[in-house]
């Protein structure tokens, strides 16, 4: 029995960056999506990275356009709203 | 707060939608109001290095929002003297200043025989009229 080699894991970037769907995630991934977050003033995402690297916390190195570029995975949700009276 | 249109007189332009101050050997490079508008609010610009040279006519950064990323083109050849730290730090003040404070970057010309190729304010709007 196999269990998946990949897993989708939410990410934020740790330096000025978007991250845009297709964009490779160091070690064998891959952005699906991502966005800039006016919240957070980071890029975020999604991406598939090796089951051995997708701990929450884990570094992750995103080749924006030729550069290398850190971010960190998160978890779920993103973006939690502080409740408003 | 997004800047009201407008073509300053004194710059010169370059057909990509790049400004260029010049001041002696040097010039102040920026994108114009209808790049920024274009591309809505910035998110991101990506810089060159100071001390790089940029070539006419050829990309030397990128501006993004938060629906493109758009290559910089540069209206002149030089040396890169000066980043703008500020437009780094804060990408929107080219939407609210594109001339003044979201400047992008001060070179040192290398072939500055390459302003008379520039456009002027009057020429640059005809440009624009027609994309």
């Amino acid at each position: 029995m196999h269990g998946p080699e990949r897993k989708l894991v939410p990410f934020v970037m740790d330096e000025k960056a978007v991250p845009r769907t297709g964009m490779p995630i160091e070690g064998g991934g891959e952005v699906t999506s991502g966005t800039h977050s006016p919240m957070l003033d980071r890029g975020i995402g999604l991406g598939y990275v090796p089951v051995a690297s997708a701990a929450t916390g884990n570094e992750l190195t995103i080749d924006v356009r030729g550069r290398p570029r850190r971010a960190h995975i998160v978890k779920r949700p993103i973006y939690e709203r502080e409740e408003t009276g | 707060m997004a800047a009201a249109e407008s073509y300053p007189p004194e710059l010169k332009y370059h057909s990509e939608h790049d400004w260029a101050r010049i001041d002696g050997d040097e010039a102040v490079l920026g994108i114009t109001w209808f790049a920024q508008d274009a591309l809505g609010e910035l998110v991101h610009y990506e810089a060159p290095d100071e001390g790089s040279t940029v070539t006419k006519d050829q990309p030397y950064g990128e501006v993004e929002s938060v629906k493109a990323v758009s290559d910089v083109i540069a209206p002149l050849s030089g040396e890169v003297l000066e980043v703008n730290r500020k437009v780094v730090d804060e990408p929107e003040t080219v939407n609210e200043d594109p001339y003044g404070e979201g400047w992008l970057i001060r070179i040192r010309l290398s072939e500055p025989s390459e302003v008379d190729a520039l456009l002027d304010a009057e020429a640059y709007k005809q440009v624009v009229a027609e994309q």
